[in-house]
């Protein structure tokens, strides 16, 4: 998988007229990025969208205090997009615990269409958030182990472990399902 | 299905529909960034610049301490040598002859001031010009004199030695000796009773033996109490005599006779007490009481080295910067363990954070 961010932060600290990057241009150029890091994160297409567009508010309101000395764009979209999608996990949890508690039964989520094969779709569907989250870092996005570890907050050995995790019990569910 | 079409299928994923796109372009712009930001700081350089940084700077304000510090001249007290101490310390007095009035100020450490008494100024190893005190002529005194000498080590016998046959040779007799002459440091202490018209010769003598470093002189006058108990004494035998007349009478009546018999003894008594003291205050009278100690003389204190202004400098900017090196090791003992505290804190924390989304995400 090719390395980007290096190449990346070195454009991200100057434009081509030697700023500092605008908010508007650094949207423009990530936001599928962001979309597909949540969408195959919460395998729910409306969801993403949702958690994509408070994750751009949420970059707005700290746009002030990123420095692109020390990370890409791409990078520091990632984590905010990240901590929006654990805040999400998080009242999910905290949701279902009620309705548990409650004796409600749980609502049925719809089948999601995230534009892949149904087999693959399902072979996602069984896969835990955080490999799902693996995937979409490393794959999707195809960041380096060094930026995906710092992401996720473990070592990039360990990070390159879940990867191959991620991916084998992707194959498993994939041949199960055959 | 393969992981390469698994990674190819995955990267085919479409990219945010338009509505996001449209909700995202109409975010209002931030506000005018800061160009200017604090530098990115990188441990390993900020510390690679601030620490020899830092000992520039103790090391500049150590110089100028030392600098500010030495200037003008200063006068350095020179250092005093180690004493001898026989259990009284060393003092000091006014210097004045034994007169009859009363005594003056500080109480000397060798015994109580009473009566007249003259005390001379000392320096701590500066011997002092031999000067007896002489005892009145006409008059009954309580003499008693002490004496601080500094002798060779090797001399300390002798001049126990020759201190006893001073007082000897005066007429006199030793009440006690204490010679002790452990290792390199010695002493001796000699009680001499001599007669009080030989004290002032057996002083000057006994100071020849080394250099006096101490001397107290006190002299009591006894003449008045002899007087009294003289006259009390004379009162006691003219009354006794009369009672005795008395008693020789033969007309006497028992009871009276029995009456004055009981005075009698009384009086006889009493008369053989005061005898007793009027004794005892001319013997006191008769014999001076003379205190010597010896002690053996230390090597020489080195005279204080003046240091010009660059040895004072270097001197105070040594001084400043250890005191800059202790300030620092507190510090680093005081806050070092709340720091470690603190990260450890602040680590445990994040650890517990990483772990519960771990647990959140692989459960959900």
């Amino acid at each position: 998988m090719r390395d980007v961010n290096a190449v990346e932060t070195l454009a991200a600290g100057r434009t081509h007229a030697g700023r500092a990057p605008s908010f508007a241009s650094v949207a423009e150029r990530h936001l599928d990025d962001v979309y597909r890091y949540l969408l195959v994160f919460t395998r729910d297409p409306a969801l993403a969208e949702d958690l994509t567009s408070e994750t751009f508010e949420r970059a707005l309101r700290a746009w002030r205090r990123f420095d692109p000395r020390r990370a890409s764009p791409r990078t520091w979209l990632c984590a905010l997009a990240r901590n929006v999608a654990l805040d999400w996990f998080r009242s999910e949890q905290r949701r279902q615990r009620r309705e548990r508690a409650a004796a409600e039964p749980e609502r049925a989520a719809a089948a999601p269409d995230l534009g892949l094969s149904p087999e693959l779709e399902r072979a996602l569907a069984k896969l835990s958030a955080a490999d799902r989250e693996i995937l979409a870092l490393r794959v999707v996005l195809e960041l380096d182990p060094e930026t995906t570890a710092r992401l996720i907050g473990v070592t990039p050995t360990a990070a390159t472990t879940r990867l191959n995790r991620a991916l084998q019990r992707l194959e498993e569910r994939m041949n199960d399902d055959d | 299905m393969t992981t390469d079409q698994i990674v190819l299928e995955l990267r085919a994923l479409p990219g945010a529909p338009d509505a996001l796109r449209e909700r995202v372009r109409a975010l209002p712009q931030p506000r005018v960034r800061r160009e200017w930001q604090f530098p990115a700081l990188n441990v390993r350089r900020t510390l690679f610049v601030a620490a020899p940084a830092a000992v520039a700077l103790a090391l500049g304000a150590a110089a100028m301490h030392g600098v500010l510090s030495s200037g003008g001249q200063r006068i350095e007290k020179a250092a005093a040598p180690a004493q001898v101490n026989h259990g009284g310390s060393v003092h000091r007095a006014l210097r004045g002859e034994a007169s009859g009035s009363a005594a003056t100020t500080t109480t000397p450490s060798f015994g109580a001031v009473t009566g007249q008494h003259a005390m001379t100024q000392l320096t701590p190893l500066t011997p002092l010009t031999p000067r007896a005190i002489p005892p009145s002529t006409t008059r009954l005194n309580r003499y008693q004199a002490w004496l601080r000498v500094q002798v060779e080590r090797d001399k300390l016998s002798s001049s126990a030695t020759q201190a006893m046959r001073i007082a000897r040779g005066y007429g006199g007799y030793v009440a006690s000796v204490d010679l002790n002459t452990p290792g390199q440091r010695g002493r001796a202490s000699l009680l001499l009773r001599v007669p009080v018209m030989k004290v002032q010769q057996a002083v000057l003598r006994l100071e020849t033996l080394g250099a006096v470093t101490a001397q107290h002189v006190r002299i009591q006058d006894l003449q008045r109490q002899y007087d009294t108990q003289q006259r009390q004494i004379e009162k006691l035998r003219i009354f006794i005599a009369g009672l005795r007349a008395r008693l020789a009478s033969p007309s006497l009546p028992a009871d009276e006779r029995l009456r004055l018999q009981y005075q009698l003894e009384q009086a006889t008594h009493s008369l053989t007490v005061k005898t007793r003291a009027h004794e005892k205050t001319q013997r006191e009278g008769t014999l001076a009481t003379i205190s010597v100690a010896f002690s053996v003389k230390h090597a020489a204190a080195a005279a204080p080295h003046h240091r010009g202004r660059l040895g004072r400098t270097l001197g105070d900017a040594g001084h400043f910067l250890i005191a800059e090196l202790a300030w620092l090791l507190y510090a680093l003992i005081v806050v070092a363990p709340i720091a470690a505290l603190v990260a450890l804190v602040v680590f445990g924390v994040r650890a517990a954070r990483r772990g519960s989304d771990r647990r959140l995400l692989e459960g959900a």
